[in-house]
């Protein structure tokens, strides 16, 4: 089973790295070499490969599930390159290893319950690197939010999945309850992404969490769940045909709601976390009128825009964080002339308006006029959602235009992105290095042998090294991000065949999967 | 009535008296072990019965979850807010919501597992309500989360009948999990402020106006900047989220808060 060395190197890696993480630098190596490692074990994965558990099969990998986690862990490994150049966070390594692990293993399951359970687990695990040291108690209180929603979405989610057990048709069960099933498990995912009006928690856990970090709290955990509610709707309410004109538009208005306003409120926002997090807010609206569609049509578009999605946030998340260290403020009006010391992040900043948004004809453009079109036709209202997408390009000019004007202080203090000559320019970073200098034995107190104190020399050039060229190691990870966002925004990175991969097998209600006897006997969603 | 009614019976009804317990008590130890007795309870509120392995992973879960709790509750105070209701009010509350979900089995159609599933699972998910919607403290929100999840799990048992080893193994991990991830939040604000309580801040400061703003210097950190306070009306001084540098008080956590 090709998954199982992919679980078995993040589970192992993220454990690994949790427990010597009183020794700094090999829980880094440690999680550096696991999402290395899950990088390629993830790139082995076999679309189609079963596993049975206890006698039953209820594991099947897939190409949309494989595409997740290779793209999850390699960007995971850049995110981490670049928090180590920006502001560390010792627990991210494992969070992200355990947190791909997690949602790799819910993407494999057929059953979309147990895939709920799993996706919610590893949530709630990797929510854990929300805390930040030192731990005040706004973090504690954002974090416990952070839970509060992770948990609430993944019972009402079990609710109303458990609500329509198959094989019963429409006709033992009146039309509401599909309705308010459907309901429940479209809410549940709003809720997840914290798109309006469940965005507080989401915007609190935008201001306090590690930038950072970001990515995997609030864009890659809730695209997993978004993936396997949409398997379920796909299964359980699409096929029915049942009118649900109430529920669909009530989905329909929080999805156009978070695209008009999430678009403006990251425009008006002068600090640029809460620019991210509202960037993040407001193409999630885009997923979550994928799930109103409820017909097969959907499930390309709306799983192509989710890998976009979750490429593009990071990168955005990411570049966020460098400029934030780089010239030591988040606050956009101080940030005068930032694109006229760095153009490596003034690039990366465009790659990634440009893989968010794109032009006619480029896979950006396409899928999300594509879901706009599918829920809202082509009238007056298509118009105006597409208008409020497009409002994405007011805080990316923003951003831009700010960092064409004359430089501030604050930027002109900042470190350039040319590399520094070993022993020159120190950069005036905030944090702390996670690469210290000085070997283990000096740290351990004992007298370093003479092949030691060459070892601890070389360590020593390394770490003054990295330190005097973080800045531009960081924009250079970002530019690394942005490229692989518009990459897969322009549509060089075949997404589309990916998303129209069949979903895995589901098992029949009361935990026996049916028992097709010669390989599988699902039928593909997106066939007739 | 068979053998295995009753024992279902007996497990609904330990069940919803850990519910009350972990709710209502004022000790977090006695808490925690209503809990924890709730919740293994609740592996066995099912007809046919899991498998003893799928039993035993979901007990062996709850145990760890509850041990990795305890050792984060060694720390701090021992005192527990409790249900503000009373445990008379819960009680009720708790029965009557049984009552609707033994009645309404099925939800509109025929259910594959036991009404007392269902019964049990609305007991717990009314008793949920509070401690997650008004919580302040970070045992209490855990565990309302942990009866939310339970309660739900046990719906679902009552709607689409016993659960297969895999939905076992992961509603195990799921236990650890959030268990887990609430004792290294109550361990963490141990560290931040030495009680389970977190201080609810003013709900005013987080808010986005467009009220006019009012430069005022302070120091930030190694650098003076001016920072851009918002003056209410009344006097009272916040902070616009999209206007301004936050100023120090907001980065301290002194405006925290769990309530809506």
């Amino acid at each position: 089973m090709s998954l199982v060395p992919f679980l078995a190197i993040t589970f192992g890696a993220a454990a690994a790295a949790f427990f010597v993480r009183h020794l700094p630098r090999l829980s880094l190596a440690i999680g550096l070499l696991g999402l290395l490692a899950a990088t390629g074990a993830g790139l082995t994965i076999v679309p189609g490969d079963n596993l049975a558990i206890a006698g039953v099969r209820g594991i099947q990998t897939t190409e949309f599930g494989r595409l997740f986690v290779v793209l999850g862990c390699a960007t995971g490994l850049l995110t981490v390159l670049v928090g180590l150049a920006t502001a560390w966070q010792p627990s991210l390594p494992a969070a992200l290893l355990a947190g791909f692990g997690a949602l790799g293993l819910g993407l494999a399951i057929g059953d979309p319950i147990v895939a709920v359970l799993v996706v919610v687990a590893g949530a709630l695990v990797g929510s854990m690197v929300t805390l930040a040291r030192p731990i005040t108690d706004r973090a504690i209180g954002v974090a416990a939010r952070e839970l509060r929603a992770i948990a609430v979405a993944g019972a009402l989610a079990l609710l109303g999945m458990a609500w329509i057990p198959r094989p019963l048709g429409p006709r033992t069960l009146p039309p509401e309850m599909f309705g308010l099933a459907f309901l429940l498990v479209a809410v549940a995912v709003s809720l997840r992404f914290g798109a309006l009006p469940f965005h507080r928690w989401a915007a609190r856990l935008a201001a306090t969490a590690p930038e950072i970090a970001l990515p995997l709290l609030l864009v890659w955990a809730p695209a997993a769940f978004a993936v396997v509610a949409l398997a379920w709707m796909d299964r359980s309410i699409a096929p029915f045909l049942v009118p649900l004109d109430v529920e669909r538009g009530i989905v329909v208005a929080i999805g156009a709601a978070s695209i008009m306003l999430g678009g403006a409120a990251a425009w008006l926002q002068d600090d640029l976390e809460h620019v991210v997090g509202y960037s993040i807010l407001q193409d999630s609206g885009f997923v979550i009128l994928g799930l109103a569609i409820l017909d097969t049509s959907a499930w390309q578009p709306t799983r192509t825009w989710l890998l976009v999605f979750v490429l593009v946030k990071t990168a955005f998340a990411a570049w966020a964080a460098t400029v934030r260290v780089r010239f030591g403020t988040r606050q956009i009006p101080e940030l005068a002339g930032w694109a006229r010391r760095s153009p490596l992040l003034g690039a990366g900043l465009a790659l990634i308006a440009v893989s968010t948004i794109g032009v006619p004809g480029l896979l950006a453009w396409d899928v999300r006029d594509s879901l706009i079109r599918l829920t809202l036709g082509s009238g007056l209202m298509h118009a105006l959602v597409a208008l409020g997408g497009l409002l994405s390009l007011t805080y990316y000019l923003r951003l831009a235009l700010v960092g064409r004007k004359p430089a501030s202080a604050l930027v002109r203090a900042a470190p350039g992105d040319a590399p520094a000559r070993r022993g020159h320019e120190r950069p005036t970073a905030e944090e702390s290095p996670a690469v210290p200098g000085g070997g283990y034995e000096e740290l351990a107190g004992r007298q370093p042998r003479e092949s030691t104190r060459s070892l601890a020399r070389t360590e020593a050039v390394v770490a003054r090294t990295w330190q005097a060229n973080r800045a531009p190691i960081a924009a250079t990870g970002v530019l690394l991000l942005s490229l692989i966002a518009v990459a897969a925004g322009t549509g060089w990175l075949d997404l589309g065949s990916a998303a129209t991969a069949a979903a895995p097998e589901l098992p029949t209600p009361g935990g026996a999967p049916s028992d097709s006897g010669g390989g599988p006997s699902f039928q593909p969603i997106g066939t007739p | 009535m068979t053998a295995l009614s009753a024992l279902v019976i007996v497990a609904g009804l330990a069940t919803v008296g850990g519910a009350l317990v972990a709710v209502t008590g004022r000790d977090v130890r006695h808490a925690l072990t209503g809990l924890v007795v709730s919740m293994a309870a609740a592996s066995l509120v099912a007809d046919p019965l899991p498998s003893l392995a799928g039993i035993g992973t979901r007990i062996v879960a709850v145990l760890l979850g509850g041990y990795l709790l305890s050792i984060a509750l060694r720390a701090g105070s021992t005192v527990a807010r409790g249900s503000l209701a009373g445990r008379s009010a819960e009680s009720f509350a708790a029965a009557a919501a049984f009552v609707v979900g033994f009645g309404s089995s099925g939800l509109g159609a025929t259910a594959l597992g036991p009404p007392v599933a269902q019964g049990v699972g609305f007991a717990l998910l009314v008793l949920a309500i509070g401690p997650v919607v008004r919580a302040t403290d970070i045992y209490r929100l855990g565990v309302g989360l942990a009866l939310l999840l339970t309660g739900a799990a046990l719906v679902r048992v009552g709607l689409a009948g016993t659960p297969g080893p895999l939905e076992q193994l992961a509603m195990a991990g799921l236990t650890v999990g959030l268990l887990g991830s609430v004792a290294i939040l109550r361990a963490g604000a141990a560290s931040a402020s030495g009680a389970l309580t977190i201080e609810d801040g003013s709900a005013t400061k987080a808010r986005f106006d467009a009220h006019p703003i009012v430069a005022a210097e302070t120091k930030v950190g190694r650098r003076r900047s001016v920072a851009r306070t918002s003056v209410h009306p009344a006097g009272h001084q916040r902070v616009n989220l999209g206007r301004g540098r936050p100023t120090p008080a907001d980065r301290d956590g002194s405006d925290a808060e769990l309530g809506p």
